[in-house]
């Protein structure tokens, strides 16, 4: 059994040296994309583009727009007296908010009595318009005074710390979804396209003419993916340290242990996809729209499995990237021991098993 | 023209003898719009929240209610040792924890201010930065009976008064699907003809170059233009994002952007030799830039300023701002005629550089 297997995968990297370009871009292009999207993404709100509306001219007012623009939060995109023009400053982009402090703030303040300022915020993108507000009030509140109230009772108010991540820099918790989504792209795809490549030349059949049994055919064409795959993770995750201060607080064997049983896991996938394609343009369209698109939404690497909706967080179950990301994050960010993560292990063997059985279990059929 | 029209009917009868492939073309993208939809939400709810009240005090039970009582928290445990907080936050039962000192509300009594500690996980840094903002907003609501600051700051939300992200979201889905099925289905047309060898054939017919290329690409326009107008009902009717601009603009704009992800799936299929290397091409070089360049899901002000001159090269970025323009500002023609423009050089540009590599391969 071993042998055999071993003379598939033999075969199978023999036949891959002849393709350098799939190789050179299984490897080398997991990590190239981690270091081009580590740099560009974020979700750090800076930049936002803020038009000042002072229709009071007072020094309070000069001094709130001053503290708004040396927040480091917003870019001062300009000022106007007129509230008619932001109309058109906020359709065209040119303004995501802006500030108005109406006519008597500096006079208000100065007597002491209650007053308003308003933002107005471009909306559409509702999460950059949440974090915005929440920086506004924060300014707010530390230039404006405060008074007491008439029924007595201090304030509450919260001495936050952050764990893990002190600065909130999205980069660290970015980058290692992004690398468990690459991976299994690569995963996926390479071993889809590799089985059907055979099928649609034919060759499959010579395959089928020798004593090899479905397992040993598919564990000997997935093994040569298994070992590229794991260097590409092995790459993309020394990157993710090296450059984005990804930090590897827990046990790099631990690390391994569950980045190889998500690639097989993807690899496994790969293989289920081609036994159900005949042609390689399905089993690109197949692997790709299966493995991309809920890897990236389904599995918390951007959007927070807690917000979807129930059967939508059912679903993200049968997505192995979810269980991958809980777990590489805790080791990677929180440096947690099993203990922490144990049934994310679970739920990757039990993907890798099940989608491994069906994977064998057409091929037996089509054979 | 008649030969045109030859061609056309050869390439859809081909695309219709893929058993497969029709369901592909057609459910599949009402599908993953639905789902995707649902998904693609950065609202942040339902932050499981730990509570170690050491109080004890109505002050602190009243500052615990509030937190339950807002759909930003839910309360996930209640423990009375703080240093079982850390276990909590490590294992994710908590991504935020709550700390009440005893002696909270004597201080706040004394008129003082009565001061909890907030502890966040900032391993998923976007709900980390969204649960303590939401936090603040409880505490400060909280503390609203006592102190009342003397500016209030009054938001105006325009476009989408209720913060939805679904509202940003789904005409974004639209698109990127779109692009998604359009650009691949005619990566593969062409390479696959040529590693089957019938390309050949098609050589020998009295077929020019160009004719060829309009023949291929007419089908998958048609295609991509049916897929885009089966996902529209979805969007409007099942998640009822607002339509405040015209239908008709909107269609009229998604003709330079077919130009682009049609001209890019012939570039690519010029460009690679084998299939593999066409949908290893499409996967990474041309679609993962379009999704994280274009402004889907990762704001373009936040990155650094290369990165910005690049996403004009992103036909999907232009695309989306037009989406999303259309949908929720309803901003028509006249505000989106820059990005009109540029997607109808984009994909002018793509497809005369097709044109020049095709010709190069058949000499």
């Amino acid at each position: 059994m071993m042998r055999r297997t071993l003379a598939v995968a033999v075969k199978e990297l023999l036949q891959l040296r002849r393709d350098w370009r799939v190789v050179l871009t299984l490897v080398v292009l997991p990590m190239a994309l981690v270091l081009i999207y580590g740099y560009a993404l974020s979700f750090d709100v800076e930049h936002v583009r803020l038009v000042i509306v002072d229709r009071d001219g007072s020094r309070a007012a000069r001094e709130v727009a001053q503290a708004f623009a040396s927040s480091g939060h917003f870019d001062l995109a300009g000022t106007s007296r007129d509230v008619r023009e932001l109309d058109r400053l906020f359709d065209s982009g040119r303004a995501q908010a802006a500030l108005v402090v109406p006519a008597g703030y500096g006079a208000a303040l100065a007597a002491r009595r209650p007053t308003a300022l308003q933002l107005v915020l471009d909306g559409a993108d509702s999460q950059t318009a949440t974090t915005v507000l929440a920086y506004a009030r924060h300014i707010v509140a530390s230039v404006t005074p405060a008074v007491r109230g008439e029924n007595g009772g201090g304030p509450v108010v919260a001495a936050p710390l952050v764990w893990f991540n002190p600065d909130l820099a999205s980069a660290r918790f970015l980058v290692p979804g992004l690398v468990a989504f690459i991976l299994m792209i690569t995963a996926v795809i390479a071993t889809a396209l590799a089985v059907v490549r055979e099928k649609e030349r034919g060759t499959m059949e010579s395959l089928r003419a020798t004593p090899l049994g479905a397992l040993e055919l598919l564990a000997g064409k997935a093994l040569p993916y298994l070992l590229i795959a794991s260097a590409a993770a092995a790459g993309s995750l020394a990157l993710a340290w090296a450059l984005f201060d990804v930090p590897v607080r827990g046990s790099l064997g631990w690390l391994a242990l569950v980045t190889v049983l998500y690639l097989v896991g993807g690899l496994g996938w790969g293989v289920l996809v081609s036994t159900l394609a005949d042609s390689q343009q399905v089993a690109f369209q197949v692997s790709l729209l299966s493995s991309m698109l809920p890897t990236m939404l389904l599995s918390g690497f951007i959007f927070p499995i807690s917000s979807m909706p129930a059967a939508l967080q059912w679903i993200s179950h049968i997505v192995p990237a979810r269980y991958y990301l809980v777990a590489l994050r805790a080791i990677v960010l929180k440096g947690a021991g099993p203990e922490m993560w144990w049934q994310q292990v679970v739920g990757l063997s039990v993907y890798a098993a099940v989608v491994g059985a069906l994977a064998t279990a057409r091929t037996v059929r089509s054979l | 023209m008649h030969a045109l029209l030859v061609i056309l009917v050869k390439e859809l009868r081909q695309l219709r003898r893929d058993p497969k492939l029709v369901p592909i073309l057609f459910v599949a993208p009402v599908f993953q719009l639905v789902i995707l939809g649902y998904a693609a939400t950065t609202d942040v709810r339902r932050v499981e929240l730990a509570v170690c009240d050491l109080d004890r005090s109505a002050a602190s039970r009243s500052l615990v209610q509030r937190f339950a009582g807002s759909t930003y928290f839910r309360v996930a445990a209640h423990v009375d040792d703080q240093t079982r907080l850390d276990r909590l936050l490590q294992d994710g039962t908590a991504r935020v924890a709550l700390t009440i000192p005893a002696g909270f509300a004597a201080e706040r009594l004394a008129g003082r201010a009565g001061t909890v500690q907030l502890l966040a996980d900032g391993s998923d840094a976007m709900t980390g930065t969204a649960a303590l903002g939401y936090a603040n907003g409880v505490l400060h609501a909280e503390g609203g009976a006592g102190a009342r600051p003397l500016v209030e700051l009054r938001p105006l939300v325009l476009y989408n008064p209720d913060l939805v992200s679904r509202n940003f979201m789904v005409p974004a889905v639209v698109s990127l699907i779109l692009m998604v099925m359009t650009m691949m289905l005619t990566a593969m047309a062409i390479v696959r003809e040529a590693e089957i060898g019938t390309l050949e054939q098609l050589l020998v017919t009295p077929l020019t170059p160009g004719l060829l290329i309009l023949g291929k690409l007419v089908p998958y326009a048609l295609v991509g233009l049916v897929e885009a107008l089966s996902t529209l009902p979805v969007a409007l009717l099942w998640f009822r994002v607002p339509l405040r601009g015209s239908l008709l603009n909107l269609l009229v704009l998604t003709v330079p952007f077919m130009l682009c992800t049609l001209g890019l799936g012939l570039l690519i299929s010029t460009l690679s030799r084998t299939q593999q290397q066409a949908m290893m091409l499409t996967a990474f070089v041309f679609m993962m830039p379009q999704i994280y360049l274009s402004g889907f899901a990762f704001p373009i002000q936040n990155m650094p300023l290369g990165f910005q001159f690049v996403t004009y090269l992103v036909p999907l970025r232009y695309y989306i701002t037009i989406l999303r323009g259309v949908f929720l500002k309803g901003v028509g023609i006249g505000g989106l005629w820059p990005e009109g423009l540029a997607l109808t050089g984009l994909g002018l540009g793509t497809l005369l550089l097709a044109r020049l590599r095709f010709r190069r391969r058949l000499g």
